[in-house]
């Protein structure tokens, strides 16, 4: 028995070099698959968490995030065009979103006190130690413990390889501010780091 | 040349300065020990961030978070439950019968029955943290829609499936009654917390799945 | 004598009634290595068989008036797929065998059934209400959906996510990456090599004797189930385990738990060899028990 137009659910994996593509592999969840967008998922997520991670300067509210900016991607597939790479504009989507309830979450705060004091949630140098954590960690760790702003812009412009500009306009803040964080949070991350 | 302000080192390794300034700044390092460590500080600072990894490892669960809040807006958006009605009806209830409950005390009875939600976060009343009452209430959102959606295929499933289905979700109500109780006597225990998200992920999942049995029996 | 002429008789009728209750099912098809096979509906028991062959075949027998709906595409098909659909009123009791290309996917549901499976390499999608799984080899990819049915794998997944409602799990090997989820099931997994282990059980059981490959990592959530970890003697990795009323036992080291936050539950902090791979257990009112197991010591923990 033939049965012509016999269509299938497509199948994928995550961990064979004959994989579709992101492009398919997105389409594919367009039209309601979740097993495909599992695997970009698997293959993504890594990205946009540590992403959540640094901008965040906290796990939990980190994992939050991710979660948001995920199913933000899954709802605005169809805004994919596949011009870009899937991961550039999944990363540019969770930017947005990480901005978007940092800018909230300031609107919140102005409410309880007017002048919103940036310096606030500086404490004072991370605890670190060099003995058994690596460089890195140290970096991480004391990323997290940066002002936020000066978090943001330094994780954008020196992790992320966003340019001034582009922050400016993403955080909606004046490029001369862009530039006074950015200075801020390495002499902060200096005089913590010990370099 | 006086020593250039630390804006204009910083400057200098983005390579932002105009070429009379950089020409300036540059000719002064020549001379100046502490400021050529200074830009070697920040030079290494920019090099290190640049060399963080890319990616993390993603925290367990978080795709099964990701998973069942899709299922459940993908649930709230069928046709014929427009999603703004849907979500709105099914929040309210939700807060109108915690608050029922909790003011009744009858929070385990009403649980066990398996016919309502877990029990929501409502303001002033839970002591749990922000954090964990963000994470609760999308579980929930997710639980209500798929619940609606299995009461409305329950008369496709026999009566040994639903009889099955509603026994592993009293044994999961029971462990969600218990934790969040136990959280909410010790609301920064990170074990805690994870325990009960746990239950949580169970109580969606099995739902999920108990949606998919129609087409089967 | 005409009596017993009528016994026969009769008997004989029986038989051929018993019989005519009964249709032959006999399709094959030519299909690609890697085709994907999807089996959806009333049948009593599954039997999947990988051969070395390029076509597929679907055997065995129906009760009278099940329809079977589906098919191949163009040969050599890429998809095949069959729906069952018992006679009103009865109950599914058709039992199928199965042959498909070992690099096949297959995908098969049923409420209740018996399903077994063994060397497909490619992947496997199973899901029952009620019945029993049992997957014996190594696919790529292997997801099963249980109520009540029991799982057991035997072989190491690349991919495995296993969950049942009250059915037992059983895994007899291990996986690069395992998700095994029960509410009142027990979950047993033994031997094997784990990369990343995630597993959950409400009021199950939990026994672990797999071992943990380097920076590998183990996560055991249970709320009332018993949590058991069986270490080889030369294990390296760094253990977690926190209760928040139940007890833990180490039958490891010498080291004894702490009394949990506020006095309540218990736990443990534990790094054995140089700690190159974590687990984390949980559970919050059964007991976790960290005990010596027989795995040969010359594999690493």
């Amino acid at each position: 028995m033939t049965v012509p137009a016999l269509t299938l659910h497509p199948r994928v994996t995550a961990s064979t070099q004959d994989l579709p593509d992101d492009r398919d592999l997105a389409s594919r969840a367009l039209a309601g698959d979740t097993r495909s967008f599992e695997v970009l998922f698997e293959r993504h997520a890594g990205r946009v968490y540590a992403l959540c991670v640094r901008m965040a300067g906290d796990r939990q509210r980190a994992q939050e995030l991710a979660h948001d900016a995920l199913v933000r991607a899954w709802e605005r597939l169809g805004s994919y065009k596949g011009e870009a790479a899937f991961g550039t504009w999944l990363h540019r989507l969770t930017v947005n979103v990480v901005l978007e309830s940092a800018r909230s979450q300031r609107r919140r705060e102005a409410r309880v006190a007017l002048a919103e004091d940036d310096d606030a949630d500086v404490g004072g140098a991370p605890e670190l130690a060099p003995s058994d954590v690596g460089d890195r960690i140290d970096l991480e760790r004391a990323i997290a413990k940066l002002p936020r702003n000066a978090r943001q812009v330094f994780v954008l412009h020196d992790v992320e390889g966003f340019r001034h500009d582009e922050i400016a306009d993403r955080m909606a803040i004046a490029p001369g501010t862009v530039r006074a964080h950015l200075h801020r949070a390495r002499k902060l991350l200096i005089a913590w780091l010990d370099r | 040349m006086t020593h250039p302000e630390l804006e204009q080192l910083n400057d200098l390794v983005d390579g932002r300065l105009a070429p009379a300034a950089r020409h300036d700044v540059e000719a002064h390092l020549a001379s100046c020990r502490a400021c050529r460590d200074e830009v070697d500080a920040l030079r290494a600072t920019v090099a290190a961030a640049a060399a963080l990894p890319s990616s993390l490892p993603v925290p367990d669960g978080l795709w099964d978070d990701v998973r069942a809040t899709i299922d459940a807006r993908r649930v709230v958006a069928l046709p014929r439950a427009p999603r703004a009605a849907r979500t709105f009806s099914t929040r309210t209830l939700a807060i109108a019968a915690t608050a029922l409950v909790m003011a009744s005390s009858g929070l385990t009875a009403f649980v066990l029955r398996g016919r309502g939600s877990s029990p929501a976060p409502v303001e002033g009343v839970t002591l749990l943290p922000a954090s964990w009452r963000a994470t609760e209430s999308g579980y929930i959102e997710s639980v209500d829609a798929l619940r609606a959606q299995l009461d409305a295929q329950r008369a496709q499933l026999d009566t040994a499936t639903i009889a099955a289905v509603e026994r592993a979700l009293a044994t999961i109500d029971a462990a969600i009654v218990e934790a969040r109780a136990a959280l909410e006597r010790d609301p920064a225990n990170a074990a805690l917390t994870d325990l009960l998200a746990s239950n949580y992920r169970q109580k969606v999942e099995l739902l999920r799945r108990a949606t998919q049995l129609a087409s089967i029996t | 004598m005409k009596s017993l002429h009528f016994l026969i008789a009769a008997a004989v009728v029986c038989s051929t009634t018993a019989l005519a209750a009964q249709q032959k099912v006999d399709r094959r098809h030519a299909v690609t290595r890697d085709v994907y096979v999807r089996i959806n509906g009333a049948f009593a028991s599954l039997r999947v068989t990988a051969w070395d062959r390029d076509s597929m075949a679907l055997v065995g027998d129906v009760p009278k008036g099940t329809r079977i709906d589906g098919g191949a595409s163009e040969p050599p098909s890429k998809g095949v797929k069959y729906y069952l659909e018992a006679p009103a009123g009865t109950q599914a009791a058709g039992r199928l065998e199965l042959f498909v290309p070992a690099g096949a996917t297959v995908w098969a549901k049923a409420a209740n059934a018996t399903m077994e499976v063994s060397g497909v390499t490619g992947g496997l999608d199973l899901n029952i209400i009620g019945g029993r799984i049992a997957v014996n080899g190594t696919p790529r990819e292997l997801n099963v959906e249980s109520m009540d049915g029991a799982v057991t794998v035997t072989g190491s997944p690349g991919w495995m996510r296993v969950k049942t409602a009250s059915g037992n799990i059983v895994v007899n090997g291990g996986s690069p990456d395992a998700g095994l989820t029960t509410v009142s099931g027990t979950i047993t997994a033994q031997g094997g090599d784990y990369e990343r282990a995630r597993i959950e059980s409400v009021t199950g059981n939990v026994v672990f004797g797999g071992l943990l490959r380097r920076a590998g990592s183990l996560t055991i959530d249970s709320h009332s189930g018993t949590i058991d970890l069986a270490l080889p003697v030369k294990a390296s990795l760094d253990i977690e385990a926190t209760t928040i009323a139940g007890s833990i036992i180490n039958n490891v080291t010498s080291r004894r738990p702490t009394p949990g936050r506020e006095g309540r539950g218990e736990e443990l902090s534990l790094g054995l060899g140089i700690g190159d791979a974590r687990a984390t257990l949980r559970s919050f009112k059964g007991n976790i028990r960290l005990l010596r197991s027989d795995v040969s010591p010359n594999k690493p923990g």
